[in-house]
């Protein structure tokens, strides 16, 4: 999608640390904002790529941590200098990632805290879940773990009291208003309803990820026999 | 050529200077806890700065070497010895084919790292080796070292060593200096000088994602959430509950909890030599002056 030059906003920049700077766009979360994220976040990257050691873009933001030597004032002074210039954001839409979810109760461990918070039944839960059409705005937390907005709200629930140390790989889960993929098997707070056979995040595969940010996925249930045939299967 | 851990220590990693470039994608630059330390230990064996090494916390363990090589400590102290005598920190120390290094208790700081000639040689994971323990990713299998485990070493060639490089580092652990954070403004003004004037204590809770401190409760001024974003290194979070916690070199690329404040760069070996129980306070410092710290400590290894 492309948008006026007079609607393109600016982001405020500010050091983060001495060795960091912070850009953010926004103060909410939107498609809209995201695409400015994912815009400036290639093109940074890009123009700077001797300068920056590395990049973490948000919802409404992305932190640039400095490569060792390279000044956060002066820094600062080049991207200010670079959103003075004309920009035209141009996002390539990409293809929808069709994701299998087995929400049977083996996997599931908490649609029943989600289905008593919610009110909702579990058949509700998973009709609202695989309907839905959701965006990875971002990677973050860990390896491959794909931030997804798009959650129906009637399915929002808050986090676990306490983490769990481990949570499987494959893992689909509800964390407040936002729904979730664990790629990795890790420790994680989120309601886990369901998990994927596929493997959705490979060391081998760093360059090309399955869920980039900026994706566009869509989830559909599956019977605990198809997990069985799918487990372990490569996206 | 491997190093053998005949008895592993408390947790004995393979590191070097972290994997940049990364974090886009979810992955932790990771690294040495005392960048500092780990460099000196290189430099005074001739290697280069990012050569990978073994980083040894709170107590170390027995090693057994296959071939004869130099190798050379630094950080805090840890007593070592081969054959019962006791070998210098930041010195080349050769040991032969046969010898047992035996490494015990800090006797002062979290950490040490043991070099040598050429460095260790793992598989590297996106030109970095080191260790990332929440992902079981880089390093030596993903994992700390255990016993039997056999670490190669790169083949030692005849060398001088440079005898006459000195570092002065300041490893004073009471003090530790930060710049404010990206949501200071979210504590009232109370809550700032509660920060920056009261002690903490590091808690038992630390590992290498997080140092927790316990001190002063704070709370920011609003109910609301921030929104989740980039986490730099050394950020200081404050959870829900009030309590702090250093983001450190594991840490997760991202997070939602404000950051009232960020230890400066020329101070993070420090925080990598905190140990549960030690307590300390925050000194507040400009941008400006952090960053002419930063120069400065950096300038102490380009002799």
């Amino acid at each position: 999608m492309d948008y006026q030059k007079d609607k393109i906003k600016s982001p405020s920049i500010t050091p983060a640390s001495d060795r960091s700077i912070m850009l953010r766009f926004d103060d909410g979360i939107s498609e809209y904002i995201h695409e400015h994220v994912f815009y400036f976040h290639s093109l940074l990257v890009k123009k700077f790529k001797k300068k920056i050691a590395n990049t973490s873009p948000a919802y409404n933001s992305i932190l640039i941590r400095l490569a060792d030597g390279v000044s956060v004032w002066r820094m600062i002074a080049k991207l200010k200098q670079l959103f003075e210039e004309e920009h035209e954001i141009s996002i390539e839409q990409k293809q929808t990632v069709r994701i299998p979810v087995c929400y049977d109760k083996e996997f599931a461990l908490d649609i029943d805290r989600v289905s008593k918070h919610t009110k909702l039944s579990t058949d509700e839960i998973i009709h609202l879940h695989t309907k839905g059409k959701y965006l990875v705005y971002f990677l973050g937390f860990s390896p491959g773990f794909p931030y997804i907005g798009g959650m129906d709200q009637k399915l929002e629930t808050p986090r676990l009291n306490s983490p769990r140390i481990e949570v499987m790989q494959g893992s689909v889960a509800i964390g407040g208003k936002q729904t979730g993929i664990y790629p990795i098997t890790s420790p994680g707070g989120w309601n886990i309803i369901g998990r994927t056979p596929l493997i959705l995040f490979d060391w081998n595969k760093i360059s090309n990820p399955i869920l980039p940010m900026g994706a566009r996925i869509q989830f559909y249930a599956i019977t605990h026999k198809e997990f069985s045939q799918h487990q372990g299967t490569l996206f | 050529m491997n190093l053998t851990v005949i008895k592993p220590g408390f947790q004995d990693l393979v590191q070097d200077l972290g994997r940049d470039g990364y974090t886009h994608l979810g992955i932790s630059p990771t690294g040495a806890a005392d960048k500092a330390s780990m460099k000196i230990a290189n430099l005074l064996l001739g290697n280069n700065v990012n050569d990978p090494v073994i980083e040894i916390t709170l107590f170390g363990g027995s090693y057994s070497f296959d071939c004869t090589t130099t190798v050379c400590f630094a950080g805090s102290h840890f007593p070592a010895s081969i054959k019962g005598k006791e070998i210098p920190f930041l010195k080349p120390v050769a040991v032969k084919q046969g010898d047992i290094l035996t490494i015990s208790g800090s006797t002062s700081g979290a950490r040490c790292y043991l070099a040598i000639q050429n460095g260790f040689n793992v598989a590297k994971l996106l030109e970095s080796s080191s260790t990332h323990l929440m992902s079981k990713s880089g390093g030596y299998r993903g994992r700390n070292l255990e016993l039997n485990d056999r670490i190669p070493f790169n083949k030692p060639e005849k060398r001088q060593f440079p005898l006459d490089l000195k570092f002065a580092i300041d490893y004073d652990r009471s003090v530790i200096r930060a710049t404010p954070g990206l949501q200071f403004n979210l504590f009232d003004k109370p809550y700032q000088e509660l920060f920056f004037g009261k002690e903490f204590t590091v808690s038992h809770q630390s590992n290498r994602m997080g140092i927790r401190i316990n001190g002063p409760k704070l709370q920011k001024n609003t109910s609301q959430d921030i929104i989740t974003e980039g986490l730099p290194l050394g950020a200081v979070q404050v959870t829900g509950n009030g309590d702090s916690i250093i983001t450190f070199v594991d840490h997760q690329t991202t997070g939602g909890y404000p950051k009232i404040a960020n230890v400066i760069a020329a101070d993070m070996h420090k925080v990598g030599q905190l140990r549960p129980g030690d307590s300390f306070t925050f000194e507040h410092i400009t941008m400006d002056k952090a960053e002419s710290l930063y120069q400065e400590h950096e300038a102490i290894f380009k002799q």
